[in-house]
């Protein structure tokens, strides 16, 4: 092999990890809502997908009565999890605690999950 | 602060069985300086219950029970003659006391009553232009008996606004109520009720309860259900101000039990209904129309139709 052989090897090599991780990144089950920025778009990025999944859903419910209705749907998601970020959540809506940062994760994996039911 | 509920809840317990949610009622409207009416047949464990309650948490109890021939200075006092100083010395009623039983409210006439509630909402009685203020933390704890519709005067609905909340007493499942006979095969004495926290205590637990946070977007929500109430055609008389005011800090007091120091629409929806239904008046015509159309129901479709702020 000579060295523009291997050159262009590399090359291609180098392409094919830039492009193919890319080309994940952007892998069509990523869809709008499952990235959210902060806390507040993970829980706003749930509150479309419950709409979407219970349509019956009444304007005044809370988190904690919607977390507590899908529960009851036999999702595939760590409740304990959700329960945690919403207390985050809570705490920074409410009381203005922000000195925690909390993992939301999981509010995403709950939206998904609800987006796949409805 | 959920171990303070439990250990109350415990005590209490020993003599009173089967009412942990009412106890933790009962110290909400406390640390929330309201007053609480209970809704229950005789023999249901009302007066236990507030002697137990007094009792672990070191505070003084009266019970008075109202009957048709009492005057007002049976409730707050009055002057009485002193032969040796030659003078009239005021005599403090029952009221004076950090937990009053009111027994029967609606047996005692409307003057009765008026003093009883106008002490309630001052914390101080004036007798011919003495004043002495009522001690602290003073709650009163009065009781209705359903079953009397006789030689009854019902409280008007300015008198049950001044009741932070109403809670129904009901019978017991037969679980619990096997577990009152078996707990009365002994004795069952208030005596035996240990005590979990002092009056000073409590003053300062009253005091973190109002420093508890209620934002401004929960408190427009509050006034947005109390909207809602008062322009459902169903409903003649809404909640007043004064109900919505004792909503929020029944829902601080929720808060601060469960160790927050915030308020979430969850606490005031949990409350809704215990602070609100006994001042809604129906209006007839709906009742007629669809008797299943009750204050319950009303104050729930308006819980439903408010959006909470997420």
């Amino acid at each position: 092999m000579s060295p523009e052989d291997g050159i262009l090897a590399l090359l291609t090599a180098a392409n094919l990890v830039l492009y193919g991780s890319a080309a994940y990144a952007l892998r069509p089950r990523l869809r709008r809502g499952e990235r959210a920025g902060d806390i507040s778009g993970a829980f706003a990025a749930l509150a479309v997908a419950l709409q979407t999944a219970i349509p019956d859903i009444p304007p005044g419910f809370t988190w904690n009565e919607a977390v507590e209705r899908t529960r009851k749907m036999e999702l595939d998601v760590d409740w304990d999890k959700v329960s945690l970020a919403l207390r985050s959540y809570e705490a920074q809506r409410y009381g203005g605690d922000g000195s925690v940062a909390p993992d939301y994760g999981e509010v995403l994996v709950l939206a998904k999950e609800l987006r796949r039911r409805g | 602060m959920s171990s303070l509920v439990e250990r109350i809840q415990r005590e209490t317990g020993k003599v009173v069985v089967g009412r942990e949610p009412e106890t933790r009622l009962i110290l909400e409207c406390l640390l929330a300086r309201g007053h609480i009416l209970l809704e229950g047949v005789p023999g249901i464990s009302k007066t236990l219950l507030a002697k137990a309650f007094a009792k672990c948490l070191g505070l003084e109890f009266k019970r008075v029970q109202f009957t048709p021939d009492m005057l007002p200075l049976d409730i707050v006092g009055g002057f009485v003659y002193n032969q040796a100083k030659k003078d009239f010395d005021f005599k403090r009623g029952p009221v004076f006391t950090n937990i009053l039983l009111a027994d029967e409210i609606n047996r005692a006439p409307p003057k009765v009553q008026s003093a009883l509630l106008e002490s309630m909402q001052e914390l101080q009685v004036t007798v011919e232009g003495h004043t002495e203020t009522l001690p602290t933390p003073m709650i009163v704890l009065g009781t209705e008996n359903p079953l009397e519709f006789q030689g009854v005067y019902p409280l008007p609905e300015g008198q049950l606004d001044r009741f932070m909340m109403k809670v129904v007493l009901s019978y017991q499942t037969s679980e619990v109520e096997t577990a009152v006979l078996r707990r009365n095969l002994g004795s069952m004495e208030v005596s035996q009720v240990g005590r979990v926290a002092d009056p000073e205590e409590l003053v300062s637990l009253i005091s973190e309860t109002q420093a508890v946070k209620a934002s401004d977007e929960l408190l427009g929500y509050i006034a947005e259900v109390a909207g809602a109430l008062r322009r459902d055609t169903r409903v003649d008389l809404g909640p007043s101000p004064r109900a919505m005011v004792q909503l929020v800090h029944c829902a601080q007091a929720v808060a601060m039990l469960d160790g927050r120091d915030y308020c979430t629409p969850d606490d005031v929806k949990g409350r809704a209904h215990l602070v609100l239904e006994h001042r809604l008046r129906m209006s007839r015509a709906a009742v007629l129309k669809d008797p299943g159309v009750t204050a319950g129901a009303v104050i729930r479709e308006a819980l439903d139709r408010v959006s909470v702020p997420r």
